[in-house]
């Protein structure tokens, strides 16, 4: 019994493994949107919106056809992160808006039974007209033109596929072009894999013969190395291009929320210091009624003041200045409470002490108060620093959209509307606001945990 | 010459008082009186939008009494306040204290588990916000795809912030999980102060483990529970940021829409978010006079509460 009493209220030793991983869990929970931050400003364009984290060293193309002694078939890919729907039309589909299949941000279509001949053809990519990108020529109304042959299959996109059927021996030529593989292979029908050997650099080639006549369908699989696999789905360059983006300067937002949150934490702690140390070693008439006051301040929620402040600070002409967006929060009643109970545990001895050695009321401030009290006013300033830096409603409502001082939030919240569905650009955004918090919490945790808990417990 | 040192040190006090009593008055104290003067004035057609303040004509009561009598979705937008407050308070508390008692434990890594835990609590909300955003989204959304794989697919079309009945629960969770490592550190902070030796004669008494914490370390982290509820209310009550970051969209303002006695509604449209909104549209007497009815609301709810749970030996 002793022993346990030692402990505190201790559950028994057999149930710490199982209290260690349920304490696990939940800081796994806690700490998920960070780490979802962090994994997803790495992705690329048009990877965030994919649920794929592990790089794969082996990689599918999509599924091709050809028929053996039968009409030509014609494939047709199209790339893009964003669309949402991409249609083929032209003469290719008798003016009809074929709708291509969609695999991620690969769009294919095939497209069967085509007589030989030459056609014009266009993509509708969300109801717009586009020609095709990859398209070998073009007419002169700006049609892509695709040529198909009596016996060939002919598609474009990247990964530049030919099937060729040849009637004569029933055999298939394969031709594959896909620079970042180290080997790659055909599987047909789902279960003939034929290993294709090198042939041009990039390109992979077979000759597959005697297939029955009819549908054949066509996989390729590459093997590429991890590092290709890893930079298929994440990159570093989201956060360059959103440090240099013209419109929305993630340096400049980074520099203003810096300036904004150290002036704030500055003031705050020179006004919160001197007013703390008047409440707690000075007696003056009206200090009780002042302090109770300022106390019953603190119950009042803080968007209340946000009308008339901003009426304060229209009037002043401070739109769009530091001394707007920093000023109104200065006087920090919770500070100041902080101050004096801090101020208040320093001996009055010391204060005499210095008095006798002659030094006058601000030496004493400076030389007995200000060096003693140096962990409060760290514990004040960080406190205040983060709160600051993470102002989103007064920062947002004292700027105007083209402000040069936009802090972080606001610029976030303003590149949020623009690029709405570019999450990596928005999450590497985030990351410039997150890990300097992160990393300030990290060192000076125990000022943060003194500070938090000392306006609710009392000792 | 005693009153001449009084006066002196009153004059002295007096000086190391007047910077934040200055900045307090100016942008604190005098905003409070400046919105009670806007509270009884509107804006008028003839307003000039470069002058708002200045052109505002005297109104009466009427904008308390719109807002009181007229405005449906005044009493909505307090009503959503109060069930965000219900969904979020209790569960900060509870897994506030479950995770102080964890903590108090002599687990392995218990000083990285306290600090990954807080840490979330001192980050941007609006940021964090953003983040539940891109998890929360249908189809490629973490949530979404766990769903997914366990068969439910019934978020997938407008995900669970588009869904009137899961948008608020949503935000409070995420909002819990950003502030529980906030409540863990209190109740760590109020359990430390709790001696050895009533522990001891709870031993002595044969108490088990959770009777230990139910009849000993509740009823002296009470405070704090106190200070939770006060301090969450507040956080209801003030709730912008949040809203804002992930249900205020191009489409929609305030989540999404149901009917409610006959008005079209917006479900996360909190009583801070519909006072932004008013705000927003530059109706500031109107605004004002929605600030005094939440202030009497916030002072009501806090002696309300701190009556309620008063130790009653002390």
């Amino acid at each position: 019994m002793s022993r346990e009493s030692q402990q505190g209220p201790a559950l028994s030793r057999l149930k710490r493994p199982v209290l260690f991983v349920v304490t696990l869990v939940m800081t796994m929970f806690v700490l998920l949107p960070l780490v979802w931050m962090f994994v997803t400003a790495f992705k690329r364009e048009g990877q965030a919106l994919k649920f794929d984290f592990i790089p794969k060293t082996t990689a599918r193309s999509a599924v091709y056809a050809t028929t053996i002694d039968g009409p030509p078939v014609v494939v047709l890919e199209f790339r893009d992160a964003i669309a949402q729907q991409v249609a083929v039309a032209g003469k290719l589909t008798s003016d009809e808006a074929v709708p291509m299949l969609r695999d991620v941000s690969l769009f294919h279509v095939e497209l069967p039974a085509i007589a030989p001949g030459t056609y014009a053809y266009h993509f509708l990519v969300d109801n717009v007209s586009k020609p095709d990108p990859s398209a070998e020529t073009t007419d002169a109304a700006g049609e892509s033109v695709i040529v198909v042959a009596g016996d060939r299959m002919t598609a474009n996109g990247p990964l530049a596929v030919s099937l060729t059927p040849r009637a004569t021996d029933r055999a298939l030529v394969i031709a594959y072009t896909a620079p970042d593989a180290q080997r790659a292979r055909a599987i047909i029908d789902g279960g003939r894999v034929v290993e294709l050997s090198p042939g041009a650099p990039g390109a992979w080639e077979a000759s597959v013969p005697a297939l029955e006549p009819g549908r054949h369908e066509v996989v390729f699989e590459r093997d590429r190395s991890f590092v290709t696999a890893l930079s298929d789905i994440y990159t570093t360059s989201n956060f360059s291009e959103i440090l240099f983006n013209k419109d929305f300067p993630f340096i400049q937002f980074f520099l203003n929320s810096l300036v904004v949150a150290t002036l704030a934490g500055v003031i705050t702690v020179c006004l919160c210091t001197t007013a703390g140390y008047a409440f707690a070693k000075k007696r003056f008439p009206g200090r009780d009624t002042i302090f109770y006051i300022l106390l019953a301040s603190m119950l009042v929620p803080g968007l209340i003041f946000v009308v008339p402040q901003f009426a304060l600070v229209s009037q002043f002409g401070w739109i769009n200045t530091y001394q707007g967006m920093v000023l109104p929060h200065v006087a920090n009643v919770f500070g100041l409470f902080l101050m004096r109970q801090y101020v208040e545990t320093i001996p009055d001895s010391l204060l005499e002490a210095a008095r006798i050695d002659g030094a006058n009321e601000w030496q004493v401030f400076k030389i007995a108060i200000v060096p003693v009290s140096m962990p409060i006013i760290i514990t004040l300033f960080l406190i205040t620093f983060v709160s600051q830096w993470s102002n989103f409603l007064w920062q947002f409502i004292t700027n105007t959209p083209d402000s040069p001082l936009r802090t972080l939030p606001v610029g976030l919240n303003l590149f949020k509307g623009q690029y709405d569905i570019r999450w990596e650009l928005i999450m590497a955004g985030a990351c410039f606001s997150i890990i300097p918090v992160a990393i300030i919490f990290a060192v000076a945790q125990r000022y943060f945990i003194q500070g938090m808990t000392s306006g609710a417990v009392k000792e | 010459m005693a009153t001449v040192r009084n006066k002196r040190e009153t004059l002295i006090a007096y000086a190391y008082l007047a910077p934040f009593l200055l900045a307090f008055v100016v942008f604190l104290g005098y905003p409070i009186l400046y919105s009670l003067y806007l509270s009884f004035h509107t804006i008028t057609v003839f307003t000039s939008w470069f002058d708002i303040f200045g052109d505002m004509e005297w109104a009466g009561l009427s904008n308390y009494t719109s807002l009181l009598f007229n405005d449906y979705e005044f009493w909505y937008s307090l009503y959503r306040t109060f069930v965000y407050g219900l969904l979020m308070i209790p569960t900060q508390i509870v897994l506030g204290f479950l995770l102080a008692v964890l903590m108090r434990e002599k687990l392995p890594w218990r000083g990285f588990f306290r600090g990954a835990l807080f840490l979330p609590h001192i980050l941007d909300v609006f940021v964090v916000g953003t983040i539940w955003v891109l998890i929360y989204s249908p189809n490629y959304g973490l949530l979404d795809v766990a769903l997914n794989r366990m068969g439910i697919t019934y978020f997938s079309g407008t995900g669970v912030l588009g869904n009137p009945w899961t948008a608020l629960p949503a935000i409070a969770f995420a909002l819990v999980l950003k502030s529980a490592g906030f409540g863990m550190i209190l109740f760590l902070a109020a359990m430390n102060n709790i001696p050895e030796s009533v522990y001891e004669a709870a031993d002595i008494d044969g108490c088990s483990f959770w009777q230990k914490q139910w009849h000993v370390t509740v009823p002296l982290v009470k405070p704090i529970v106190l200070f939770l509820i006060i301090t969450g209310l507040m956080g209801a009550l003030n709730a912008f940021t949040e809203i804002y970051a992930m249900t205020a969209t191009k489409y929609s303002q305030g989540g999404p829409f149901i009917e409610s006695g006959g008005h079209s509604v917006g479900v996360t449209k909190v009583s801070g978010f519909y006072l932004y909104k008013t705000f927003e549209q530059g109706d500031y007497g109107r605004a004002a006079a929605m600030s005094f009815l939440l202030l009497i609301v916030a002072l009501v709810v806090s002696v309300v509460n701190a009556r309620a749970l008063r130790p009653k030996d002390v």
